[in-house]
């Protein structure tokens, strides 16, 4: 069965409402403030939002929009997921170059918050994004930046995460949601409310089988293209306080630690459908 | 004129004089009063000029605690804002101030692209380095951040965008990336509207911040810490440690003054007979510096107390002879009596101070003629006014003649043992000799304030994750105008950052990394120009690393058609990263500008690295307050040296005998260099409060000694010169004395240095009274 729901007016289910507060405390408890103006981690930031604000206003559409109970399951299976970890394969296609970049590596994401990207090709690299910060590591050196205290900043850097801990009120906040399904595949389609992340962003989607989530494409509104393909999802994976600590410290590893040993999975996890 | 004539007058005189004061007087806190060359005045003014600029007039907050943090400061910066103490109020970089950050510097990123451009942009511009920096680019645009610039790339391939913002990310505190410092924690930074040295509105702002964060905070279930870092915490907590000092001490000592005066006069109105004559002293004294138009120091007010402390013998001595006189006699025939001695008592008191009054210290000099002035007209009330209080008819109490009793009976012990006197005086000499060469001089301006170690914890704390840079040590340079400032400024950053190179500091924070001068702007612009066939060059060595022919074409356009002009202050003022401008202080005629240190390990590095340049100067706050303390210090011993002497020859003049000018002279002299071998002896650190106390036991000194000679002549009034001695000597101690009481550094040096130097005053009185006396034949 296929199913479109775009901008109808539709009373959130009041479980669902529950939930979304229940997110909306969680995200506001991981904002962090962090120092003042001489703390000029954000700036980082600049370029994105200095585009994103040139383009207009930052009015946002209402959240008015109704959901298909096949996404609300969905989501309520990825926010039952646990400790993730998948192999992802990139390639984007960006105007400045002739040719696409690949890349490939190791994604690894703990609810509600953690997320940590291992590159392995080309070159090695680390992304770690926690409690509103996110620290990036490679060989050009270490950047490491707040993105909590800024929502359109926020809604730029943990799409992929919002999705996996099947934050649904968080995403229909930011996004005008369509999903659609054959009973096998789905996909699900993301445009942004804000129109100041509009201008930076045109569409996101999501697309998997079952219960498993595939590919996440991101096109730009410039047409920079950029697709992750996800294979070998593990789901509740249990984790070592001191392989989480690796996995997932903000602070500057050295470079041995790029790639983390890869942990046990919980025996009791119920396997995907 | 009848007595109650005189009483009238007396009382219209003093409250005349305490209104012209209250009307004229100006009083001013500058610590350039107590610098002597007009050199080291200039950079202290400078300094204290900076202490008062909104580069110090702000506050930084810090919560912490939980992830709330970060709420309940956005809710306290918003209750803050309506504060009228506060001026303005920043929790983070909000959108505004990123957006201000790229508008300012994106289209000009050609101007700021390096500090040498005709020899770093050629450089930056060779085929090798544009290769190496495409093959950046392309690794840059694999990162998962690469939509954070992949926007800017294509009018800025060479990063030069990015380059300013590494510059200016030289102004972040170093520990918030510490793996030791909690993440949770949000800080408000504020300005303020007000001096922090205003300790009343400093003190409301304060209260008012704990009391807000308080409310905001028992909302939340998780245990929120509020720490707060600011020039303002510390005044006001030093105010109002002294304040308290000062309520207990002044409690205590009017408690016992009183007390005393009951025990020996047996009236509490005697004691405010007795206090006429030193606070008319002081009215007059500060007329005279009102009139003078000038501004008086606070500390020279100060000042004035111990005035009080050393006039109020005079009263004593009138009203204990009068006391101890015989039936009939009035207080001007006990006046009559005693004037020699007061006469002579107040001209070498009156000498005393003037010896400080040409001291080349102003605030010196303001406090020596503030006592010079202010002595002769509390003697003067004393011998003409005073007696008319005292006209009514009086008799000894029991306790004043059994003190005169007890020690003329001692004296004419001592008299008839001369060898113990003596040997006492050997004793007082041995313990000044041996004591002096130990003595301590403390010229750390940091000892002589206590400062709260919980306070100073609290404050680091925030200060490491707001901008750990040095408070006390910074770079300044001079300029006339703000383009030869920036320009300054420039030389001052290359000489530093060769300095941080040596490892002899750690950072600079400089506002070099916000904006160049105009002419080193255009330069760098001229440089890329200068560069032949620059859209080819890149246009080839991008290609290799995959990028499309023609994606840098705006690149070229910005280099030959630039889209803004050099960055200027005004642009920098009208955005909302003003305040950055706080290093750069408009003074008269001139401009400061000030880079902000961070470790520094070297003093002598960063001298020795900015020699050469011009109205640049290494400002360390504590060595230059330790210099002018030691200078002051230096200065006050010397006076009190000059005015000893000049003290002794007026007593060689008087008496026309050195041995009894010399015994006159010994309970001031001996009292005041065995106080400070006492000191020595026992390891007591002494500073310049300790030197400028040393005047008042010197005063109080020489009057002993005059008045234990002058009466060894006549027998009959020897108890009650010392008894007067005795209560003057207690009135002291219980004023000043006390003072040693104090958690304060400052006050307890004159504590200490009064209360030991009038007490072994008062000890050599009798055994000069006992050497003075005639030899009786056996």
């Amino acid at each position: 069965m296929e199913n479109e729901i775009e901008e109808q007016n539709c009373h959130i289910p009041a479980a669902l409402r529950a939930r979304s507060a229940v997110i909306r405390v969680q995200r506001s408890r991981s904002r962090r403030g962090g120092p003042a103006f001489t703390s000029l981690e954000a700036l980082g930031l600049i370029f994105v939002l200095a585009c994103m604000l040139a383009a207009g206003g930052q009015a946002e559409e209402p959240a008015t929009d109704a959901v298909s109970s096949e996404l609300v399951a969905l989501m309520d299976h990825f926010a039952s997921g646990g400790t993730v970890r998948a192999i992802f394969k990139e390639t984007r296609r960006i105007s400045l170059l002739a040719d696409t970049i690949e890349t490939e590596g190791v994604l690894y994401f703990a609810p509600p918050d953690h997320l940590a990207r291992y590159t392995t090709r080309p070159g090695n690299s680390r992304v770690v994004v926690h409690g509103g910060r996110a620290a990036f590591r490679d060989e050009t050196g270490t950047r490491a930046f707040d993105f909590g205290s800024n929502d359109i900043a926020q809604s730029l850097i943990d799409n992929l995460m919002v999705v996996l801990r099947g934050d649904l009120p968080g995403l229909r906040e930011r996004y005008m949601l369509a999903f659609r399904s054959d009973g096998q595949s789905w996909l699900l389609s993301l445009k942004p409310r804000s129109k100041a992340v509009a201008a930076i962003i045109e569409e996101i989607r999501f697309s998997g089988a079952g219960w498993t989530l595939e590919t996440m494409q991101t096109r730009e509104t410039n047409d920079d293209i950029s697709l992750l393909v996800f294979s070998g999802v593990e789901t509740q994976l249990v984790l070592s306080q001191q392989d989480f600590e690796r996995i997932f410290s903000l602070h500057d590893n050295d470079a041995t630690s790029i790639l983390p040993s890869t942990p046990s999975r919980n025996p009791r996890a119920p396997a995907n459908p | 004129m009848n007595d109650r004539g005189i009483r009238w007058l007396t009382i219209a005189l003093l409250v005349l004089l305490g209104s012209y004061c209250i009307a004229r007087l100006e009083f001013t806190n500058s610590i350039t009063h107590f610098i002597p060359s007009r050199a080291e005045a200039e950079l202290v003014a400078l300094s204290l000029e900076l202490v008062e600029s909104p580069l110090a007039r702000r506050m930084a907050l810090s919560i912490e605690g939980g992830p709330e943090s970060a709420e309940v400061a956005v809710q306290l910066a918003d209750a803050l804002r309506m504060h009228p103490e506060v001026a303005w109020v920043e929790t983070g970089l909000d959108e505004s101030m990123l957006r201000g950050f790229y508008d300012l510097y994106f289209e000009r990123r050609l101007y700021l692209t390096s500090d040498h451009p005709e020899t770093e942009i050629p450089r930056l511009l060779k085929p090798q380095a544009l290769e190496a920096r495409a093959e950046q680019l392309r690794r840059r645009l694999a990162q998962p951040d690469a939509m954070l610039f992949s926007r800017t790339a294509h009018a800025d391939p060479m990063g030069l965008f990015e380059r300013i913002l590494n510059r200016i990310q030289t102004f972040q505190p170093t520990a918030t990336s510490s793996r030791t410092e909690p993440t949770d924690f949000a800080i408000i930074q504020l300005g303020l509207r007000s001096s922090p040295f205003d300790s009343l509105r400093q003190a409301q702002l304060l209260g008012d911040i704990e009391a807000e964060f308080q409310k905001l905070a028992a909302v939340h279930p998780t245990e929120l810490r509020l720490d707060q870092n600011g020039v303002n915490r510390f005044a006001v907590a030093a105010e109002r440690s002294i304040r308290d000092d000062v309520n207990l001490i002044s409690a205590i000592s009017i408690s016992v003054v009183c007390a005393l005066f009951l025990l020996v006069f047996r009236s509490l109105r005697q004691l405010l007979v007795a206090v006429l004559a030193p606070l008319g002293g002081f009215a007059f004294a500060m007329a005279v510096a009102a009139t003078s138009g000038e501004p008086v120091h606070g500390i020279t007010l100060g000042f004035g107390f111990v005035l009080i402390g050393v006039a109020i013998d005079y009263p004593i001595h009138l009203m204990n002879h009068y006391g101890l006189s015989v039936t009939d006699s009035t207080p001007r025939e006990a006046i009559i009596r005693i004037r020699k001695s007061l006469l002579l008592s107040g001209l070498t008191t009156t000498l005393a101070f003037s010896s400080l009054a040409v001291s080349n210290f102003p605030g010196l000099a303001e406090m020596g003629s503030f006592g010079a002035a202010g002595v002769p007209v509390a003697l003067g009330l004393t011998m003409l006014c005073l007696p008319a209080f005292l006209s009514g008819p009086t008799t000894a109490t029991p306790v004043q003649r059994a003190l005169s009793t007890g020690l003329a009976r001692l004296v004419e012990w001592l008299s008839e043992r001369r060898k113990i006197a003596i040997a006492i005086l050997m004793a007082y000499t041995a313990i000044a000799a041996t004591g002096l060469p130990r003595l301590h001089w403390e010229d750390d301006p940091a000892t002589l304030m206590t400062v709260d170690p919980v306070l100073l914890a609290e404050s680091e704390r925030v200060r490491r994750r707001v901008a750990d840079f040095d408070g006390g040590r910074f770079v300044v340079g001079i300029a006339s105008d703000s383009e030869a400032a920036l320009i300054l400024n420039t030389r001052i950053h290359q000489r530093l950052r060769g300095v941080v190179a040596a490892g002899e500091l750690d950072g600079v924070g400089s506002l070099h990394a916000f904006i160049w001068p105009e002419s080193l702007q255009r330069a760098n612009l001229a440089a890329f120009r200068a560069t032949p066939q620059l859209g080819a060059r890149i246009e080839q060595a991008f290609s290799r690393s995959g990028f499309r022919p023609g994606a840098f074409k705006a690149f070229e356009a910005a280099i030959s058609n630039p889209s803004a002009p050099p960055l200027r202050i005004e642009d920098i003022a009208a955005s909302p990263l003003a305040r950055v401008l706080d290093s750069l202080v408009e003074l008269e005629n001139r401009w400061a500008i000030v880079t902000l240190l961070r470790g520094v390990h070297s003093g002598s590095a960063i001298t020795t690295a900015l020699g050469g340049l011009e109205d640049v100067h290494y400002v360390d706050q504590k060595e230059i307050i330790s210099e002018v303390y030691k200078g002051y210090r230096r200065s006050t011993t010397l006076m009190v040296t000059v005015g000893s002497l000049v003290v002794l020859f007026v007593l060689l003049v008087r008496y026309q005998s050195f041995s009894r000018a010399l015994l006159a002279f010994l309970p001031a002299a001996l009292g005041a260099m065995c106080t400070f071998g006492l000191f020595g002896l026992f390891s007591v650190a002494v500073n310049v409060a300790s030197a400028v106390s040393l005047l008042v036991v010197l005063g109080m000194g020489v009057d002993y000694g005059i008045f234990a000679v002058d009466c060894s002549t006549r027998a009959g009034s020897q108890g009650a010169t010392l008894s007067s001695l005795l209560v003057s000597c207690v009135t002291s101690v219980f004023v000043f004395g006390v003072l040693a009481l104090s958690e304060q550094p400052v006050l307890r040096a004159i504590g200490l240095t009064t209360g030991v130097g009038v007490m072994l005053a008062l000890t050599l009185a009798p055994i000069a009274l006992a050497l003075a006396r005639p030899r009786v034949p056996k």
